[in-house]
């Protein structure tokens, strides 16, 4: 696999994997202030 | 600990590597580190959002200074403190109301073990493979 290849969809992966989790917790409504 | 290192054929160096990612970035400095703080300050736990933000940004750049980009295996450092480290706690306590809420010292935690099995057995299992592909490239 091309460096710039692996590079990009090892970011991809974060980003996604963060956006997710970020998105769940925003959502959690059970979570206190 | 700061030098750039994917630990090629070093199973055991990966695995201690790893685990102090989990265990004292994300667990002890992010999660404990940040609810400790707020605590001090305002009497009560942060969002869980905060945390996470905290960890996802404050880590990447973090290791972006401290060692630059090395693709996959700065991703994975990331993983460990993030997923792990950070996440799993997340899903496993939550603030819990108290009488005294609001006030200095007096927030509390109630926790489920079972939400974070997932990523728990994630680590394991992420750890295992981790530890054999760097075995059998030894």
């Amino acid at each position: 696999m091309p460096e710039w290849l692996s590079d990009l969809l090892s970011l991809a992966g974060m980003a996604a994997c963060f956006g997710l989790a970020g998105w769940a917790l925003l959502n959690d409504e059970d979570d206190l202030p | 600990m700061f030098e750039p290192d994917d630990f090629r054929g070093r199973p055991y160096g990966f695995t201690t590597n790893q685990i102090s990612h989990t265990a004292a970035v994300g667990f002890l400095l992010i999660v404990y580190g940040s609810c400790l703080a707020w605590s001090w300050a305002f009497g009560e736990y942060p969002y869980k959002w905060m945390i996470a933000l905290l960890g996802g940004v404050g880590y990447l750049a973090y290791e972006l200074w401290d060692q630059g980009w090395h693709g996959f295996d700065t991703v994975e450092d990331w993983w460990f403190v993030n997923a792990y480290g950070v996440w799993a706690p997340l899903a496993t306590f939550s603030e819990a109301p108290t009488e005294m809420n609001g006030l200095l010292g007096a927030a509390a935690f109630t926790g489920d073990l079972y939400s974070a099995l997932p990523w728990i057995i994630l680590f394991a299992v992420h750890l295992a493979l981790g530890a054999a592909w760097r075995w059998f490239n030894s």
